[in-house]
């Protein structure tokens, strides 16, 4: 079960995840995110994982593509942490260090 | 007439012939007319040619009340009508010929001097002579014949003797007329009585075809107006509370809007209420008592114009339901047959309305239900969610594929697996990827029930199987239908009831304890299990046939040693899994905890490690996860000091004993790591018992039991003795 939450009323548009980004809830967030159009510049739209519990390997991807696409990655714990940097480091062309 | 009576002359006599020509055409006339005003009438034409009278008359006797009434009179100004005159037997004139089946012959004053109640019509008609002969068929008395004339002394024996000829021909008549509207009478009421039996039973079908009221409420209405004018029909239904009557269906096809649907009154209030304190039909009419109830509803009742209602109360087993309400806008709508009949739809209907009363309630539940289960099934999965899988090791990958490939299959998985590895998130997993995802997934944990009680969890039982068994149970299989059971230890199940699985696995069918009724079920099996099934069918432990049925896909599930390299993925899911439900905020993770936790044997595998996390995300107090590192090493000497119930095994990032029996950490390529070869989870535990028993000097119980050593119960020991085959030397 995931919950988006999309709030366009400033800048920049925000995008709350609660829950797992997994299963038929990535192509959920997929909708969401072709919803909204592209920004175009770096840091229009961010994502707030604070509250996911779980990402799997296609919910990753997708996060990859929005980072990608200028999307900014927020989140804290171990795991959302770990997966934020790799993506972020993924994107600066660079391995991602083994903690 | 009084005039002409008064100014007739006594004709000639007429001859033989003439009475015998007058009789054949009164048969004649008798064919002809079926009605007794037109016979009469005819009849008194003919008559004149031959006896001389002024009026002819019939009484009739009515047999219920005693009583002689006076049926037609024919005049002398050839008009017929049925004069309202009655009198008790004993009191007129035809009543005592009808007595004495005997003809008289009165002169007006004897007869009104004898029968004083008829000098009214005595006088009116100025008689002065009257001749009255008995009127009887072959088979009963009908009344009397009366020939009445104003002339004083008109008639004579021959004409009493002629008249009786005459009499008898028009008494068959009569019977006959009368017989005819007898008939007629009762071929209306049978045709009343057929038109009601086919509404009740057309009510019957309807009842029996939907128990949706709203739906059968106007057909019940429809089917009744058919036989009973009425222009309003409702149905009112008691609330829970049984205190308020509530308006639930209506039928008012020329309503003005007033009287609603959902409309409510107290019961103590409102007509209706009356029929359902009563139990009795209760009627009230526009002038009457009651009528003017003083009620919201009795008043927008009258506003619509209705003068007349029937309140009937629905009863079912002796309680009431509601009311079915009839109503007219005419004053005197309902007589006696028409409430007989709607009380009995009312019996009818009630069964409608009780049956549809517990559908509802049953649909009710069953919505209920069905939102519960999914809720639980949500519970379950977010609890259980196999797509949180974490790992991306090959050998979880192998495994996960083999999931793929089988799950969408009916076959029956084996799933195999030490403890703590996730067998049963594998077997959800299958679950859910298989067609069957939509129905149930039922566990059952063959080694957590007493193996007494394990049949009866598995199959179900009637109530009285055994003692205890206070109620029917459903077994597990059942509640699998459609769905997936997964046999979780499938080692344990004891031997005695293997034949029983076995069987429903091959045919799909099985009996409750203390049932003869074979059960179908429709059920895809998953069984998990630690133990070395190939081995306890050598022992003889294990049925060989159930053992190849269930092995038809076996899979694998990786020990934790087998993928290390998934085990930082884990402790991060399971630090900020446990962080989060204890709000602390924890960002790193020391490397040389990682490290420690990679090398470490995990022989408790996924299980032990999420412990272990939970255990250092209660002890971390800032943003740095404090792993106790040193329950690694202890767990590590215990395994290594042969304490631990498994083996060290290894990849080259597990723990190996020393010559010593210190746990170390051999180093990828270490040529000094020989590995054991590999013990069994069976074998360990039970060279442990056997080695316990023999330092105990193979006392089981007591203060220095081999039990209390072990940490078990005396029971649970032996239980295992025997399970694992051990007995002492002889």
């Amino acid at each position: 079960m995931l919950k988006i939450t999309v709030e366009k009323t400033g800048r920049p548009v925000r995008v709350k995840l609660d829950g797992s980004l997994s299963g038929p809830w990535v192509a959920e967030l997929e909708k969401s995110w072709v919803g909204l159009g592209s920004g175009g510049r770096k840091g229009w739209l961010v994502v707030d994982l604070i509250d996911v519990t779980h990402v799997d390997a296609q919910g990753r991807e997708l996060l990859r593509r929005m980072h990608r696409g200028g999307a900014e990655l927020i989140g804290c714990g171990l795991m959302t942490r770990e997966i934020i940097q790799q993506i972020q480091l993924a994107s600066q062309g660079c391995e991602p260090e083994k903690s | 007439m009084a005039d002409v009576f008064a100014g007739a002359v006594k004709a000639q006599p007429a001859s033989e012939l003439e009475r015998h020509r007058a009789l054949l055409e009164i048969a004649e006339a008798i064919s002809v007319h079926r009605d007794l005003p037109a016979l009469f009438h005819s009849l008194a034409d003919l008559l004149h040619k031959v006896v001389q009278f002024d009026a002819i008359y019939l009484v009739l006797h009515d047999e219920e009340r005693q009583m002689m009434r006076l049926h037609i009179l024919v005049s002398e100004d050839d008009t017929a009508s049925t004069p309202q005159l009655e009198l008790p037997v004993e009191d007129s004139p035809g009543g005592m010929v009808w007595q004495t089946q005997q003809p008289v012959i009165f002169s007006g004053e004897e007869m009104v001097a004898r029968f004083p109640q008829v000098k009214g019509v005595t006088s009116q008609h100025r008689v002065r002579s009257v001749c009255i002969l008995p009127l009887s068929s072959a088979h009963r008395r009908l009344g009397a014949i009366g020939f009445a004339s104003a002339q004083p002394e008109i008639y004579d024996l021959e004409d009493v003797t002629f008249l009786e000829q005459a009499a008898r021909q028009v008494a068959v008549a009569v019977d006959n007329a009368l017989n005819g509207a007898r008939a007629q009478t009762y071929q209306r009421q049978l045709a009343r009585e057929r038109d009601r039996l086919q509404v009740l039973l057309e009510m019957t079908n309807a009842v029996v075809s939907t128990l949706d009221l709203r739906g059968l409420f106007p057909v019940i209405s429809a089917c009744l107006r058919r036989v009973v004018n009425h222009d309003y029909a409702s149905l009112a239904l008691l609330d829970a509370d049984g205190q308020h009557l509530r308006l639930y269906a209506l039928d008012f096809p020329g309503g003005r809007g007033y009287v609603q649907e959902q409309m409510a009154g107290r019961v103590d209030e409102i007509p209706p209420g009356r029929a359902v304190q009563s139990h009795k039909p209760y009627v009230i009419r526009a002038g009457e008592a009651g009528f003017g109830i003083c009620s919201e509803i009795a008043s927008l009742h009258r506003t619509e114009g209705l003068k007349c209602a029937v309140f009937l109360p629905l009863i079912s087993r002796d309680r009431v339901l509601g009311t079915l309400n009839v109503a007219s806008r005419h004053v005197d709508a309902f007589p006696a047959a028409d409430i007989e009949l709607l009380t009995s739809a009312a019996s009818q209907f009630a069964i409608a309305v009780e049956n549809a009363v517990a559908y509802r309630e049953i649909a009710e539940l069953k919505d209920k239900l069905a939102e519960e289960k999914l809720y639980l099934e949500d519970e379950i999965r977010t609890e259980y969610n196999f797509e949180e899988i974490i790992g991306e090791s090959v050998a979880l990958k192998r495994a996960l594929k083999d999931v793929e490939t089988v799950a969408p299959t009916e076959s029956s998985v084996l799933v195999l697996g030490e403890t703590g590895t996730g067998k049963e998130l594998i077997a959800r997993a299958i679950h859910q990827l298989s067609p069957r995802k939509e129905r149930t997934f039922v566990k059952i944990n063959c080694a957590a029930i007493p193996s007494g009680l394990l049949e009866s969890e598995l199959f179900g039982h009637e109530r009285g199987a055994f003692t205890g068994a206070i109620a029917q149970k459903v077994g597990r299989f059942e509640l699998a239908h459609h769905g997936t059971l997964f046999l979780d230890e499938i080692g344990d199940i004891p031997l005695e009831l293997q034949p029983k699985l076995l069987r429903v696995l091959q045919e799909h069918e099985f009996e409750r304890l203390g049932s003869t009724k074979t059960t179908q079920v429709d059920v895809r099996l998953v069984a998990a299990t630690n133990q070395d099934l190939a081995r306890m069918v050598e022992e003889r432990l294990f049925r060989s046939d159930l053992y190849y049925r269930l092995n038809v896909f076996p899979i694998q599930v990786p020990p934790l040693r087998d993928r290390a390299s998934d085990i930082p993925l884990l402790v991060r899911y399971f630090a900020q899994k446990y962080a989060r439900r204890m709000n602390k905020r924890i960002e790193t993770v020391p490397a040389e905890a990682f490290e420690a936790l990679v090398n470490y044997s995990w022989p408790g595998n996924v299980r032990e490690l999420e412990n272990l996390v939970e255990r250092a995300v209660i002890l971390t107090q800032g943003s740095v996860l404090y792993v106790p590192l040193a329950e690694l090493q202890s767990s590590g000497s215990r395994a290594a000091s042969g304490v631990g119930i498994l083996p060290v095994t290894g990849h080259g990032r597990v723990l190996f004993r020393d010559s010593d029996g210190v746990p170390r950490t051999p180093a990828i390529g270490d040529a000094s790591a020989t590995v054991p070869p590999v013990q069994t989870l069976e074998e360990a535990e039970r060279d442990h018992i056997l080695r316990v028993l023999r330092e105990c000097d193979w006392v089981v119980g007591g203060p220095g039991g081999a039990a209390v050593r072990l940490g078990m119960k005396r029971t649970t020991l032996q239980s295992k003795m025997r399970k694992l085959n051990i007995s002492r030397p002889q």
